[in-house]
């Protein structure tokens, strides 16, 4: 055989086997990038499932600390009918002004006000005159109340005349689970 | 280590010989040993594909093997040469041989075959050794081999074969400048030749003379030995003068040797007796003592050869035919013909064998790249399909989570809505000067709304209000006026659109 030949054909052997240990190692190296695209898919959802499943001993205590303290919340709501409810918020709010020496002149029931999330929300609205410490015991009464009582609105007027307020507050509570109609 | 396996086919007018022989390790000669022999006969009237069948049957029956055969070629076909030539590349050298022999051939240089090969190398000149046969002569040995079912060998000139045997076995042949005779005789064919080892020095092939009662005829042999000195001689001398005078187109056997022939190694076919007379005759007619001159015979056969097997015609010539493929001493003078592709050598096997290796092991590496890539998939999947009711209960989860997050942020809003009026009053109590008063409140939620009141300086007011990021939002609505008891009156709203001024505050 020709030499030249002979050189040549080393040459491309030796370009070869470069090209093949390049390749072979170098995919090695280059793993990611080389891997087809479903299969980077699929180490996606792999590695996002294993995020998941690192995540549950957090996710149990985490919901177990929410649900403590969801449900202390959700025992201070009525458990009543509508209606129930908003005689029972009634009645409470009658005997927190008689503690607070707060004269309520009217009551405006609310049947349906917007709710908030699975709770059905009832109201009143009451107004009439009295001191400014009568108003701030009230409202801070309502805070103390075993159940809760929202307050939306308040409007306060000073009456020239005398050293009265005159007073409109809109209370509201939370009521539903198994007492609902 | 492997062991490496050759096989010799001595193909004579009379018979034939195969023997196969294995090198066992790095031992050298001593590593030596025949694994199978067989020989045979034939009569010169047998045909040549009977001769191939005769041959089929017995590389069947014997299992020889056919790797590294090397089958020999009477040399009485052809021309040996010894050249001396200008310092040429491999190319031209046999095209230079063609051109120096064409005078001596008898046909025209394309349709001979050469054997040769470069022995000595002076600066601007190169000793070589050819061998030239009619391609058609070795057509028919080439037919014989075709019907025998043997198609890769390599052509040997018989006279290799016992050259090969001669220089790893001979005592005479261990030094520089000594050189022995080598002469077989055969019913068909007398040779001659002059081996140093430097490679055969002369040769000379002619057929066996024969007395009127058709015996062969001692007398004639004795003639053409001494011939045979006297052309040494005029050669020793025309090849002295042409190397003092560097001539390239010199030619001559002996060119730049010194002619000294210590032994004689003799092949008779005929009876003890017979042979003592051929022995001393040929020792008489080339001037060496009879203790100089033995038979083939006489050298160390290779190890699994009986003393009776080593004498048979052809069994040394065979053996040095696979020395060819086995031995340092291989001549290298194998035969090629025009447009046959020569056997690959050494470095072009090499070649090939890497570049098998690389594809082999590209193809290895893409098979293996895409079978890891194959079942790292279906590891993945069955990870996936094992862990899917797990990942449904963490889904399920934080779906759970965050339902109760809402919930909290929203519980927490409205707590913070309760409390909004205690809020508001502490920060007033911190922000607003001192004498102001409210007269009017109105809180929505967790802002406020509006607001109006008495002031002794209501830029001074405003300025505390608005320093405050809980009353930022609120606005002036209507004029400042003062009332009776000097105090600024003021009224004060959030515009429609706007943000709770908590929620900025955070």
């Amino acid at each position: 055989m020709n030499p030249n030949r002979k050189n040549i054909l080393l040459l491309l052997v030796i370009i070869c086997s470069l090209a093949v240990l390049a390749w072979w190692f170098g995919a090695f190296l280059l793993r990611s990038s080389r891997a087809p695209e479903d299969l980077k898919l699929l180490r996606e959802r792999v590695s996002t499932a294993r995020g998941l499943l690192e995540q549950k001993d957090r996710l149990d205590q985490e919901i177990g600390r929410l649900e403590e303290t969801v449900a202390l919340w959700e025992s201070r709501f009525y458990r009543l009918p509508r209606e129930s409810a908003l005689a029972e918020l009634v009645a409470a709010l009658d005997r927190l002004a008689a503690e607070s020496g707060l004269n309520v002149r009217e009551k405006r029931l609310h049947r349906r006000l917007p709710m908030l999330g699975e709770w059905e929300k009832v109201g009143v609205t009451i107004n009439g005159r009295g001191e400014f410490a009568g108003v701030t015991g009230f409202l801070s009464s309502l805070v103390r109340e075993e159940k809760v009582i929202l307050v939306e609105k308040i409007q306060l007027a000073a009456d020239p005349r005398g050293g009265l307020l005159s007073y409109q507050i809109t209370l509201t509570t939370l009521t539903g689970g198994e007492g609902m109609d | 280590m492997l062991n490496k396996k050759a096989t010799g086919l001595d193909l004579r007018a009379d018979g034939w010989t195969l023997l196969a022989m294995e090198k066992r390790g790095r031992a050298g000669k001593d590593g030596l040993a025949v694994v199978n022999f067989l020989q045979g006969k034939w009569d010169p009237g047998t045909g040549l594909e009977a001769r191939g069948e005769i041959l089929k049957a017995a590389l069947r029956r014997e299992k020889f093997s056919r790797r590294g055969l090397v089958v020999s070629l009477p040399a009485g076909l052809g021309q040996w040469e010894r050249l001396v030539l200008p310092g040429l590349s491999p190319e031209l050298v046999k095209k230079a041989l063609l051109a120096n022999l064409a005078a001596k051939l008898s046909r025209p240089p394309e349709e001979m075959a050469l054997a040769y090969k470069k022995r000595q190398e002076e600066a601007g000149a190169s000793e070589v050794e050819t061998f030239v046969c009619p391609q058609q002569a070795v057509a028919s040995y080439r037919q014989i081999l075709r019907h025998a079912g043997l198609h890769r060998y390599s052509l040997l000139p018989r006279p290799y074969g016992i050259a090969n045997y001669l220089l790893a076995f001979s005592e005479h042949l261990r030094r520089d400048g000594q050189q022995v005779f080598a002469i077989e005789i055969s019913s068909v064919e007398t040779e001659v030749f002059l081996l140093g080892r430097e490679g055969i020095i002369h040769h000379r092939s002619f057929p066996s003379p024969l007395t009127p009662e058709g015996a062969y005829n001692l007398e004639a042999l004795a003639e053409e030995l001494k011939l045979t000195r006297f052309l040494l001689r005029k050669k020793r001398g025309t090849g002295e003068r042409a190397v003092g005078a560097r001539a390239p187109q010199a030619a001559g056997a002996g060119a730049g040797y010194t002619v000294n022939p210590v032994f004689a190694y003799l092949f008779s076919p005929f009876s003890e007796t017979e042979s003592v007379a051929v022995l001393k005759t040929v020792a008489e007619s080339l001037g060496l003592d009879p203790e100089q001159v033995a038979f083939f015979s006489t050298l160390r056969p290779p190890a699994g050869l009986s003393a009776s097997e080593w004498e048979q015609p052809g069994v040394l010539t065979a053996a040095g035919l696979a020395l060819e493929s086995l031995g340092a001493t291989g001549s290298g003078m194998r035969l090629s013909l025009p447009g046959e592709k020569e056997p690959p050598g050494r470095r072009e096997f090499f070649s090939w064998s890497l570049l098998l290796m690389a594809f082999l092991l590209g193809a290895g590496g893409i098979f293996f790249h895409f079978d890891t890539l194959r079942k790292e998939r279906v590891f993945l999947r069955a990870w996936l399909q094992r862990q899917e009711p797990e990942l449904v209960g963490v889904r399920r989860l934080l779906a759970k989570e965050e339902r109760l997050r809402e919930k909290f942020s929203r519980y927490s809003a409205l707590e913070k809505e309760r409390q909004f009026f205690f809020t508001f009053l502490a920060e007033w109590e911190r922000v607003v000067p001192p004498g102001t008063i409210i007269t009017s409140l109105t809180l929505e939620g967790n802002r406020v709304s509006r607001l109006s009141g008495q002031t002794p300086s209501f830029s001074l007011f405003y300025e505390a209000l608005l320093a405050s990021p809980f009353f930022k939002d609120l606005q002036v609505m209507e004029g400042i006026t003062t009332n009776p008891e000097g105090l600024e009156v003021f009224h004060l709203a959030v515009p429609a659109g706007v943000g709770r001024g908590d929620e900025r505050a955070k």
